[in-house]
């Protein structure tokens, strides 16, 4: 299945049209960075993907990646859209509306289900995936690695369900509402055996029995509010001693003892873990402020702020999330304390009430209640309308002193009452019980009903973490074999063998490579692969993944992805472009430049496609095609800001062209001591050119050969202009722009020289090995090199 | 040749969704508390937890689910 057009309109960074045309080859796209080389992978992408792209996956992009989809200047009346032209007439399309909401075409119609099967961990291996496998350890190589076996969107959706476990946790007040729910029934079970239904019947059957005359009310809540009512009335015909009794009763009953010493204690536990979590916290904000200056010297790794062990700077997000659980857990234990303390409060307010009423006012008064009197004054002078979340200490040094004095006072006043008015005092506090009933069937309920939410949420995470674990087994079992295969064509020779990938048995969320160093076994390639091999064996596990379902054979997008590997390596995968992607169609994007011009002189122009991109400008003018093969549009592009540094670029672009081409031509450059054996200028190839040329560079003239040298006077011009000019732009910084697009146009013209004027082929299209000479493909232009 | 090896690698079967692993996942939601179990599905399906979400609409859809009506008797639940 080979793509032979990309169109793209207004979309990512493409302005009116860019057109991606490929002829049904391979394409190599050479791009500066930023030129937009991947708006062509984010459009396929944007396709199988049904509208979404991975890489914008986040809350800044819209609802629909509206945002980050559609070119931010596209004029109104614009249309973005993207069609993509299979072989066999197939086309695909979509128009993307001004909210992002995309509406996908096809002919035929049923192409575009069977495209968005495709999955993009076997089409598209971007830089930025390759480079973030090889700089994690096992446990954040597994998460790197997600991405690649596609299972990333799994894992996403596994952290979102922890994360909205918490939020009902601290939405439905589960905290809270568990801490009431204790109290009301530690109350109430003080009159209750249970709380049934069967019970609570009983108990106001008896208690109607004892208390209403005549019809008894059916519904329940009138049933307590009667029993309440008559219970009361009772009490109000007692004798004032009883009334007193009843009064006692109740600041006997509101328990303040209990309740004081439980918000002690929740508040002392409170101020423990804000005193703890305070003395963390300044630490972690003065080290932040140092974390931060070195982030922006780009360091990879830090010492943690909170723990000091050496991290990744992109793994700080987990540690942040550690630390949002820690204060979520506080705000727990505050949720509990400010409900112990609203608790104290409303049993303080109503003893001081009840000690207000006259009844026991003018009790107090009398000379033998004067151990009662002092401390119960001092409790009405407590000004409770201060208390709100927290309280002050010296009246709770006041209560610790008087509450004891009142409690044994007013326990003496009941223990000498008379039976009936203890029954009756009795049967008000059953009734107020069975009238908690109700709430405390209601928090039971919601209390389940979230802890139910929260078990699902919590057997829905592991099950999707247990699938992403068998399904890695299952892939990286399936590929090991590929990776191997295709690391030893990369690495040939090379002592490490026996590469495959694990998911460790004793780590969760973990995956690691091991392999054979020298014969020892490696539990891991950090310890002997380099960055480049890293690199490469992103490659390889992509090219394995790719290779997951042969049946699909859709081209592959490999977007930016040897910046990291020598030049031998590089050579090395153009080899497996040719003998083991021959299959496939393959997109190459890339920003080296020397890169670029060596897979043009390596891979067959039969086959491949050779595009260049000029750099981008702005949103409205978009993509460019360079006419140019030699990126020399580069050079010109920079001519009209800094004549200099285009300048620079020319030599740059010679220094790179004439190195590949010596080494095409066979040349043997004379030893430089030391480095400069590496890093030869171009004026130095020139003239080592110039001179074998006049020996070895010949032409067909009918049937006999002559020497050849025209081309030699533009090497020579070339050459000639390059000392001029192109130093002047490296050293005095004085060339100007007209210059430098002479500069340019002069060595265009010399690089043109190494193709046949007949056939258009380089020279070095063949090799007659036993004839030691390079000729074009008509063979009317010949090297000889031997 | 890489095209030699993998046999029997179009047979791997096709990746799940999140919606296919959660409904398997909630038998007892789904039993008493049919309209959150309804919500969670709803959401898995339109995609919304392989996305990063914000905190924020965490916290909507948390809320969401603590006010659906449970439409389930309770009775069935002991």
């Amino acid at each position: 299945m080979r793509i032979n057009r990309i169109e793209i309109s207004w979309f990512r960074g493409a302005a009116d049209s860019a057109e991606l045309d490929t002829e049904s080859k391979n394409v190599a796209i050479y791009g500066a960075n930023g030129s937009g080389k991947s708006t062509f992978s984010d459009a396929l992408e944007y396709m199988v993907k049904k509208g979404k792209i991975r890489h914008l996956r986040h809350e800044y992009s819209g609802t629909h990646q509206e945002k980050g989809v559609i070119n931010t200047h596209a004029p109104d009346g614009a249309t973005s859209l993207i069609n993509i032209d299979f072989e066999g007439g197939i086309s695909i399309g979509t128009i993307i509306a001004k909210d992002g909401v995309p509406s996908f075409a096809s002919s035929p119609p049923d192409f575009i289900e069977f495209m968005q099967q495709w999955e993009l961990e076997q089409l598209i291996l971007r830089q930025d995936e390759v480079a973030t496998f090889v700089i994690k350890q096992k446990g954040d190589k597994y998460s790197a690695l997600l991405p690649l076996l596609g299972l990333e969107d799994l894992e996403e959706a596994a952290n979102n369900l922890n994360k909205l476990s918490q939020h009902i946790k601290a939405e439905g007040r589960l905290t809270e509402k568990q801490a009431t729910l204790g109290s009301l029934k530690q109350e109430a079970s003080r009159w209750l055996p249970d709380f049934s239904d069967t019970t609570v019947s009983n108990f106001l059957e008896a208690l109607s029995r004892s208390y209403i005359v005549g019809k008894i009310p059916t519904e329940r809540d009138s049933l307590i509010a009667t029993l309440r009512d008559s219970i009361e009335a009772k009490l109000e015909t007692l004798q004032p001693e009883i009334n007193r009794y009843t009064l006692s009763k109740q600041i006997y009953d509101e328990d303040v003892p209990r309740k004081l010493s439980e918000a002690m204690k929740t508040q002392a536990e409170l101020r423990g873990k804000i005193d703890v979590l305070l003395d963390s916290r300044i630490e972690i904000l003065e080290r932040t402020s140092v974390f931060i200056d070195r982030l922006a010297r780009d360091i990879n790794e830090i010492d943690c702020p909170s723990c000091g062990r050496a991290i990744k700077v992109n793994e700080f997000t987990n540690h942040v999330s550690h630390e949002l659980k820690s204060l979520q857990e506080l705000r727990s234990i505050r949720d509990i304390a400010k409900s112990t303390l609203r608790n104290l409060t409303n049993s303080l307010d109503k003893v001081q009430r009840d000690f207000k009423q006259d009844i026991i006012s003018s009790w107090l008064n009398e000379e033998e209640q004067k151990e009662l009197r002092v401390p119960a004054t001092q409790l009405l002078s407590i000004d409770l309308a201060i208390w709100h979340d927290e309280y002050p200490t010296e009246d709770i040094a006041v209560l610790d002193n008087i509450l004891p004095q009142i409690i044994t006072r007013i326990k003496s006043v009941l223990d000498k009452a008379a039976p009936s008015t203890k029954k009756l005092l009795d049967d008000k506090a059953t009734v107020d019980a069975i009238s908690n009933v109700d709430r405390i069937t209601t928090l039971e309920k919601e209390i389940k009903r979230m802890n139910r939410i929260i078990g699902a949420l919590a057997s829905s995470e592991d099950a999707i973490r247990g699938y992403i674990r068998s399904r890695t087994q299952d892939i990286i079992g399936n590929i090991s074999s590929d990776i191997l295969n295709l690391w030893t064509k990369l690495h040939p020779g090379e002592p490490i063998e026996d590469i495959k990938l694990y998911i460790p048995g004793d780590a969760d969320k973990a995956i690691d490579i091991c392999l054979k160093f020298f014969g020892k076994n490696q539990p891991s390639p950090r310890l002997t692969l380099s960055e480049g091999h890293r690199n490469s064996l992103g490659l390889c596990i992509f090219l394995g993944l790719s290779r997951l379902d042969d049946s699909k054979k859709h081209p592959i997008f490999l977007d930016d992805i040897v910046s990291s590997w020598d030049r031998e390596h590089r050579g090395m995968l153009a080899r497996i472009l040719m003998e083991d992607l021959s299959d496939r169609q393959v997109f190459l994007f890339t920003h080296d430049r020397e890169w670029f011009h060596e897979l043009r002189t390596v891979l067959p122009a039969k086959t491949w496609k050779f595009l260049v991109l000029k750099p981008w400008i702005s949103p409205d003018i978009g993509l460019r095609w360079s006419q140019s093969q030699d990126t020399f549009d580069d050079a010109r592009d920079l001519i009209k800001q800094n004549a200099e540094a285009a300048g620079n670029r020319v030599r740059a672009i010679m220094d790179t062209q004439l190195g590949i081409i010596a080494e095409k031509l066979k040349i043997r450059m004379p030893y430089a001591r030391g480095d400069r054996n590496d890093c030869r200028t171009c004026i130095e190839f020139l003239e080592t050119i110039i001179s074998e040329a006049k020996t070895h560079l010949r032409k067909r003239v009918g049937d006999a050969w002559q020497e050849y040298l025209d081309p030699i006077d533009d090497l020579n011009n070339a050459r000639k202009f390059l000392i001029a000019w192109g130093d002047r732009a490296s050293h005095a910084g004085t060339i100007t722009p007209s210059e430098v697009e002479q500069l340019i146009q002069i060595c265009e013209k010399a690089l043109d020289r190494f193709k046949c004027e007949g056939c258009r082929s380089f020279i070095w299209a063949a090799d007659r090995v036993s004839q030691e000479k390079l000729q074009c493909t008509c063979g009317n232009m010949q090297w000889k090199y031997g | 040749m890489i095209t030699q090896m993998g046999e029997n690698k179009s047979d791997r079967k096709p990746k799940k969704s999140v919606g296919e692993i959660l409904r398997s996942s909630m038998p007892d939601i789904e039993t008493y508390d049919s309209a959150v179990y309804q919500l969670i599905i709803t959401k898995a399906d339109e995609g919304f937890f392989e996305q990063h979400q914000t905190t924020g609409s965490l916290k909507n859809l948390a809320i969401q689910l603590l006010n659906m009506p449970q439409e389930s008797s309770p009775h069935n639940e002991n």
